[in-house]
């Protein structure tokens, strides 16, 4: 007790304390002012998990741990104080200075976090066979905090490369990235913006890459995926301007589910189903390229697969849209007739008017009224004449 | 009185037309959808279905047994079958939840809907008794939901003979 007095008593003439609190003091904060200006949406899900303060706080102890080493060795030395102390102070500078670096590299800057997600989910895969989900749902996270345009192309673009680590994996059956699928739908869905718009390029371009991997058995993610181009597709009509200049990011989308159905031909119908809706929606808002190239692609799709009703189906129904949208909407349904008529003559149907009550039928039942009215209508139209074409008019008899 | 049917299902958000749709459409049965175990839970408290459908890859919901349950089958690598472990909790094989499972659940009553296939779960489903089985691929029908209720509901009455 008498020592510890003495030692006391000895410590504030001797001891650096003044350089001791301020090394202390840098330690807490620099850390806490990275923390403060740190991105938001890294900010909240980083402090979801309490690595960050814990990391903190176990140099903030290990500072403390050497500084009452060495006053505890310049007690034991008192003949070597001032250099015990010299050693102290260099020893918590390395301490301070390491931090800084380590802290602001690590967590200083989004794209290393996101990096370093992106890492984390991928070494799972190699570690454990599987991804870890945990990583990936905090990488989904900031995305979709992010702000649209670069902030979420940087997360985007690991979404990317974690998908072609995974989809040649050896581990890879096909049933790995539904969640990641989904993620990608939730961020770019969730907040449609203009700014997103070279980000909607990005995600067909990961969804492409899902459907042609090499060696899906399942074809779990593949649906996913299939829905996911209707779901962003449509969210890219209806709700974010498309001009000219962007109409390359929808034919993109309507590549992508050609190549589904090409890769597997077992998805026919979700890929007609798909083609429908976004078709449908590209021609209520008068995006006629890809309408037309949609209606096309189904109708090559289903001349060029194993006859299905449901697909056919999908197919009146676009047609359907076409026949009642306008005078040249109209005339284009109508060039490809003699195509439809075709896949009708090979469904084996006894007559085609079973084939649109079928149609007419899929139509309803799948909550797609606007597409059974719109079916009945060229149908009647279509038993009616087709198109009341302008005739000469006959002149009045006149009265005798 | 319309058979009572309970789908529980987690992902059918781009499925709900095609799936549930013909089941609306035809108005046969009084239709339920729960989308997580927790939910499933509290609907089987309160009514008595006569059909379940359910998947194997089921979200915990709120509960903390289940979400731990959950994230313990996740570090093991097991997590997306938590369907499995429910399925046990609702035939009474496994009384470690809180709540009992319902008095009136019988295999006969339950159909499971999932991706997986029959070989993947077949061990759990003979153990319980479950024979209904439908794995979810890609071209799925309209009525592919409709004809298994269907099926169900018959295999229920011609047991009840």
């Amino acid at each position: 007790m008498e020592a510890l007095l003495k030692l006391l008593s000895d410590f504030p003439e001797n001891a650096p304390f003044d350089a001791i609190i301020t090394l202390l003091i840098f330690l807490v904060g620099i850390p806490a002012l990275v923390l403060q200006f740190m991105a938001p949406d890294v900010r909240r899900v980083t402090m979801e998990r309490v690595t960050f303060p814990k990391e903190v706080l176990r140099r903030l102890i290990l500072a403390v741990f050497v500084v009452v080493v060495f006053v505890m060795l310049a007690w034991c030395l008192p003949r070597i104080k001032d250099l015990t102390f010299a050693v102290m102070l260099i020893v918590l500078f390395g301490i301070v200075a390491t931090t800084t670096v380590q802290v602001q590299y690590r967590y200083g800057w989004r794209e290393t976090i996101i990096n370093d997600l992106k890492k984390k989910v991928i070494s799972s895969l190699e570690i454990k066979g599987r991804l870890d989900n945990e990583a990936l749902k905090r990488l989904i996270e900031i995305g979709k905090q992010s702000e649209a345009g670069p902030d979420r192309e940087v997360v985007l673009e690991a979404l990317s490369g974690i998908v072609s680590v995974t989809r040649t994996h050896e581990t890879y059956d096909g049933d790995a990235l539904g969640l990641l699928v989904d993620g990608l739908v939730k961020m770019l869905v969730s907040q449609p913006t203009p700014e997103d718009t070279p980000n909607y390029q990005l995600a067909v371009s990961i969804l492409i890459s899902i459907l042609s991997a090499p060696n899906a058995k399942t074809l779990i993610d593949q649906q996913h995926a299939v829905r996911a181009l209707s779901a962003l597709g449509q969210t890219l009509l209806t709700e974010i301007v498309v001009t000219v200049g962007t109409d390359h990011i929808m034919m993109d989308y309507e590549e992508a589910l050609g190549l589904a159905v090409t890769r597997h031909p077992s998805m026919l119908t979700d890929v007609t189903q798909s083609l429908l809706e976004v078709g449908s929606v590209a021609l209520e808002h008068k995006h006629y390229l890809f309408a037309v190239a949609t209606l096309e692609r189904l109708l090559t799709i289903v001349e060029e697969n194993t006859p299905s009703g449901e697909a056919l189906a999908d197919l009146l129904g676009l047609l359907a849209h076409f026949w009642t949208d306008g005078e040249s909407s109209r005339e284009f349904a109508e060039s490809r007739f003699e195509r439809v008529r075709q896949c009708v003559a090979r469904i084996g149907l006894p007559s085609p008017k079973q084939v649109y009550q079928q149609a007419k039928l899929h139509s309803q039942m799948t909550m797609r009224f606007d597409t059974a009215d719109k079916l009945v209508q060229m149908v009647k139209d279509l038993e009616g004449g087709g198109i009341k074409k302008d005739r000469p008019k006959r002149s009045a008899k006149k009265k005798k | 009185m319309k058979p009572r049917v309970l789908w529980i299902e987690d992902s059918a958000r781009f499925e709900l037309n095609n799936l549930t749709g013909p089941i609306y459409f035809y108005g046969k049965y009084d239709f339920q959808q729960a989308e997580n175990v927790t939910s499933a839970i509290e609907f089987l408290k309160v009514k008595e279905y006569d059909a379940l459908i359910v998947d194997i890859r089921l979200p915990p919901g709120n509960d903390p047994y289940w979400r731990e349950l959950y994230r313990k089958a996740e570090l093991e690598g097991g997590g997306e079958k938590l369907g499995i472990k429910f399925l046990y909790w609702l035939l009474a094989r496994d009384g470690s939840y809180s709540h009992p499972a319902p008095s009136w659940v019988r295999p006969d009553r339950i159909a499971v809907f999932t991706v997986e296939n029959h070989l993947e779960v077949r061990g759990n489903l003979d153990d319980l008794g479950i024979d209904l089985f439908k794995q979810k691929t890609t071209g799925l029908a309209d009525t592919t939901l409709l004809d298994l209720i269907k099926e169900l509901l018959n295999r229920k009455k011609s047991n009840k003979i």
